[in-house]
């Protein structure tokens, strides 16, 4: 999954096409490739329980019972379901923001 | 910040609108107040919190700098409408718009074509080309079940429905009101927060609830909804309070993350306090403003608003203002600072609306408008060093948010006075110059049967451009001392009868019943031949009435819908007395609800064509009608604004052999005119007035109180100006009305501003919540000391004779016309168009010519 600037967690989104890097300080395009200091930000598309469908740009959320739709590039930093799916099978709980469904 | 505000683009987040979508689907059957609060509860709960570099004040509705967000449980037909379009859009990468590009202000943040990784929505908005698909599956989940949806269904039902449906399709009423803009044109109220701090709050819901709960109260009707309500309330208090924690712990993280001590210092300083106004009371001025401002776009997310005022904030924050600085806690610089960084994040505020609302009518403004001056409760002078430096950041940090409004009477010190001329000499346009003490008439006559008396008359303050707005005093325990605070405690205004084009309806009064341009009959044909100035008088009240009477009923019914489905609960919550009451704003918990209107718009090119047509054809009978008529129908012989491509008279251009109308033009646009202090012209005012405000109390809200007069433009007046015909007034096609409704139609106003204000005031302009008077005024003309001096004088003068309101464009038309021809130098240039003050590069051409063709004082 090619990564972008708008999936790491230095990325200050401004607008719908670019944001500010928190690292340079400088502002980038959402779609450009990121430097190698990526720190990563929650998005759906990340999650253990995001399950794509035949639609590539919807997906189901499995978190929950009634298993509702979502979309890839939902930012989950304040989703207390977010589990991060790792590519060796092991999944890593980074514990979000917020305790939003406590 | 300011700079930053200048590079972003409006652009739009589905964050909102798909956490609320989703837990409002999975609550089928539960109580609406309830499910309301769960998916408002939900959604507040997952916003990602950005915390841009440098600020101090933090928070916005969404995830971007310049975000806003669709409702579609308001409205989703849109989307219905344009998600092919917008599907090929999102699959043809960096492809041109399609063919229309908006008539949208080209430059500044507008999105008004694809470009990149981004797809322009109405012309103003721009979205990831990735979302476009969740974007069109939120629609989908609300077809059929929309407040816009289910309000239609019924509304048909309405008597005489197919009419309203043409005076929408003739543009002679523009845009419904119960779905668009349900609320806003309102002052909110932030004082339980500010005393009791957010848990205190829920815990008044909690001690309400357990005294309510199964209990009717005496009240059948509504009385068992108060358990349901203040369950709601306590669930959407919650979502905030997480909402703002997410902001205190991405704060509290940028301090782990930063290196250097200075910024690790200030995220630790907005992590504290942050955490701290989750719950309590503010300590601090800082905490304090950061609490409204936090609460204030949470009220702008909980429904689709435009113009909800914060009110008289300098006097509202004054308790923290003073505590903090006799305890050294705050100097004035850096008191001034977080006032500009407020004016920032005010200005970052964008309301998601149709593009015929946002584009056609908001000129893509959120009319938040902020008061100073005014009364106490006591009747003293309410204004404080505090507003002094709000007028300061006015000026070092101009934005058009929020737009500034001084309540004038004659014991304001003259120092504020004269600040407040410097900040009109800047250019702004703001502040407006308000009569504290006609507003107070009229509040006490439309609001004395709720039970308002004199003292809380004094509490009033603007909605959103210019609505005379109820209020009421609240008092405030701080630091063991008390104060007397205004907040804002009536239901929105400007809703009702959305703006009706008064030279359409005459026009449709020449051509018995007949919208000629689109060829439609509108009106039934009263077949009269309108022989003599009465019996044309007779048949435009008739068809303004009967367009008056359809409209009303048909929103009254969408109110309905959007009070049954999609009640406010924090927006509730937080004015008097539904706290107290248990009863949310459908259920009449506010203490004012007599709020809704009648809207005008081209009020000058009426009167003026009635004294045109009274002179020419009734009087020295020097024309027939149909002489009038055909004319009209021949634009005088001259070309149409749109074939000119422009919209001010000055610009338009004589057809070959147009010469042959030129006789019965010059007579018309001779004839006596508004604004010269000529009774020939201006009984026709007053009679138009008269009878405004005696009709529009004879119909009735959704919630059973009289309608009145509401006489703005915001900027109406181009999209109507531009839909109709030339006017017996001499106006031609298509060509923008005057703005406002007391400010003359450009180049009429021959005599001088002295003449205009007699002109103007020539009516009791106590019978209608406002009256509006933009005045545009070169920059020499007051100049220096003495130039303030006389504008100080000249606006005294007006208001003096009893007028409302008036505001100054101070600025060189040559300046306009240059910008107008080269946007890229002149991002940072605002006008005022109406009420508001909008930048020049985000408005309309129709506007910008409209504002360029104002009569240009040179002299005050």
């Amino acid at each position: 999954m090619e990564m972008r600037h708008s999936d790491c967690r230095r990325y200050v989104p401004v607008d719908a096409a670019k944001g500010i890097c928190r690292r340079t300080g400088g502002v980038v395009n959402l779609e450009d490739l990121p430097c190698r200091d990526l720190i990563f930000l929650p998005k759906c598309k990340y999650c253990a329980s995001y399950q794509s469908s035949e639609r590539e740009e919807l997906g189901i959320c499995a978190a929950e019972a009634d298993h509702p739709w979502t979309y890839p590039e939902l930012v989950a930093a304040t989703c207390s379901w977010f589990l991060q799916r790792e590519s060796g099978g092991k999944t890593e709980r980074i514990l979000p923001l917020s305790s939003a469904a406590d | 910040l300011r700079d930053l505000y200048f590079q972003t683009l409006s652009s739009v987040s589905l964050e909102f609108p798909y956490w609320y979508t989703r837990r409002w689907q999975q609550l089928e059957g539960e109580v609406p107040v309830v499910r309301r609060a769960e998916a408002l509860k939900m959604a507040f709960s997952h916003l990602t919190p950005t915390i841009y570099p440098g600020e101090r004040l933090v928070g916005g509705k969404t995830i971007y700098y310049r975000g806003s967000f669709p409702m579609p449980w308001l409205s989703e037909g849109y989307f219905m409408a344009v998600q092919d379009q917008l599907y090929q859009a999102a699959l043809e990468k960096g492809s041109a718009a399609a063919d229309q590009v908006t008539k949208w202000g080209s430059g500044g943040g507008n999105v008004t074509e694809n470009f990149g990784p981004v797809v322009s929505i109405a012309g103003k908005f721009g979205i990831p080309r990735q979302e476009v698909p969740a974007l069109l599956e939120l629609a989908r989940a609300w077809v059929g079940k929309s407040v816009d949806d289910v309000g239609h269904k019924y509304e048909q039902m309405v008597p005489g429905y197919p009419l309203k449906e043409n005076l929408m399709r003739s543009v002679i009423c523009m845009f419904d009101s119960g779905y668009t803009l349900p609320q806003g044109r309102e002052v909110t109220n932030y004082y339980y927060p500010l005393q009791h701090g957010l848990e205190g709050v829920k815990e008044i819901a909690r001690t309400h609830m357990a005294e309510v709960a199964g209990e009717a109260g005496g009240d059948g009707l509504r009385g068992m909804d108060r358990l349901y309500f203040y369950q709601a309330s306590i669930l959407v208090l919650e979502g905030i309070q997480s909402w703002i924690n997410n902001y205190s712990k991405e704060a509290r993280r940028l301090e782990q993350e930063s290196e250097e001590l200075l910024l690790r210092n200030e995220y630790g300083e907005l992590a504290d306090s942050l955490e701290w106004i989750a719950s309590r009371q503010p300590r601090t001025f800082r905490e304090a403003l950061q609490l409204v401002f936090l609460l204030h776009t949470a009220v702008l997310n909980e429904d689709c608003i435009s113009g909800l005022s914060p009110g008289r904030v300098g006097q509202i924050l004054w308790p923290w203002f003073e505590q903090d600085r006799e305890a050294g806690r705050l100097g004035e610089m850096e008191a001034l600072e977080l006032l500009e960084l407020y004016r920032v994040k005010m200005t970052c505020y964008d309301c998601f609306a149709a593009m015929g609302v946002v584009g056609g009518v908001l000129s893509g403004n959120t009319f938040n408008h902020l008061c100073l001056g005014g009364l106490a409760k006591d009747g003293s002078s309410a204004t404080n060093p505090l507003e002094m430096l709000i007028l300061e950041a006015g000026m070092t940090c101009a934005t058009p948010q929020p737009t500034l409004g001084l309540l004038y009477h004659e014991r304001l010190p003259e120092d504020l006075l004269l600040q407040a001329i410097e900040c009109n000499k800047t250019g702004t346009g703001y502040p407006a110059w308000l009569n504290d003490e006609v507003a107070r008439t009229f509040l006490l006559s439309q609001y004395g049967p709720e039970g308002m008396d004199v003292e809380e008359a004094r509490a009033w303050s603007v909605g959103g451009c210019l609505e005379t707005s109820p209020g009421s005093w609240h008092e405030l325990t701080l630091g063991g001392r008390r104060y007397w605070i205004p907040g804002g405690s009536g239901q929105p205004t400007s809703v009702g009868v959305h703006f009706l084009s008064l030279p359409k309806i005459l026009e449709c009064v020449l051509f018995n019943g007949r919208d000629m341009r689109r060829d439609v009959q509108i009106f039934p044909p009263q077949d009269r031949p309108l022989a003599t100035f009465e019996e044309l008088w007779e048949t435009f009240c008739s068809y303004f009435e009967m367009a008056v009477e359809v409209l009303c009923r048909a929103n009254n019914v969408q109110h309905d819908i959007w009070r049954k489905q999609n009640m406010p609960v924090l927006h509730s919550l937080l004015k008097p007395d539904c706290l107290e009451t248990g009863y949310h704003i459908g259920n009449l918990g506010y203490r004012y609800n007599a709020t809704y209107n009648v809207e005008s718009c081209g009020t000058a090119n009426l009167v003026n064509a009635l004294s045109a047509l009274k002179a020419s054809v009734y009087q020295d009978k020097s024309h027939s009608l149909e002489d009038v008529r055909q004319a009209i129908l021949a634009n005088f012989g001259f070309q149409t604004a749109e074939e000119v491509g422009s919209y001010s008279l000055s610009a338009q251009v004589l057809r070959p052999g147009g010469e042959v109308w030129e006789e019965i033009h010059h007579d018309l646009l001779t004839a006596p005119k508004y604004g010269n202090d000529d009774p020939r012209a201006d009984t026709l005012l007053a009679q138009w007035e008269q009878y405004f405000s005696t009709v529009a109390r004879r119909f009735q809200s959704l919630y059973g109180f009289p309608l009145y007069p509401c006489q703005i433009s915001v900027s109406t007046h181009g999209p109507m100006g531009a839909v109709t015909l030339a006017g017996p007034d001499g106006r031609l096609a298509g060509t923008t009305f005057a703005d406002g409704s007391m400010s003359a139609y450009p180049g009429t106003d021959r005599n001088g501003p002295y003449a205009l204000f007699a002109s103007a005031t020539c009516w009791d302009h106590s019978r209608s919540q406002n009256s509006q008077m933009n005045l545009k005024i070169h920059p020499s003309a007051a100049r220096g000391a003495q130039g303030a001096r006389k504008l100080l004088e000249l606006t005294r003068a007006y208001l003096r004779q009893g007028a409302f309101h008036i505001q100054y464009n101070i600025v060189d038309s040559k300046v306009l016309k240059d910008a107008q021809a080269h946007p890229e130098n002149y991002r940072t240039l605002m006008v005022r168009v109406a009420g508001f003050t909008q930048y020049w590069v985000e408005i309309g051409k129709a506007i910008q010519d409209e504002v360029i063709a104002r009569t240009e004082y040179e002299s005050v």
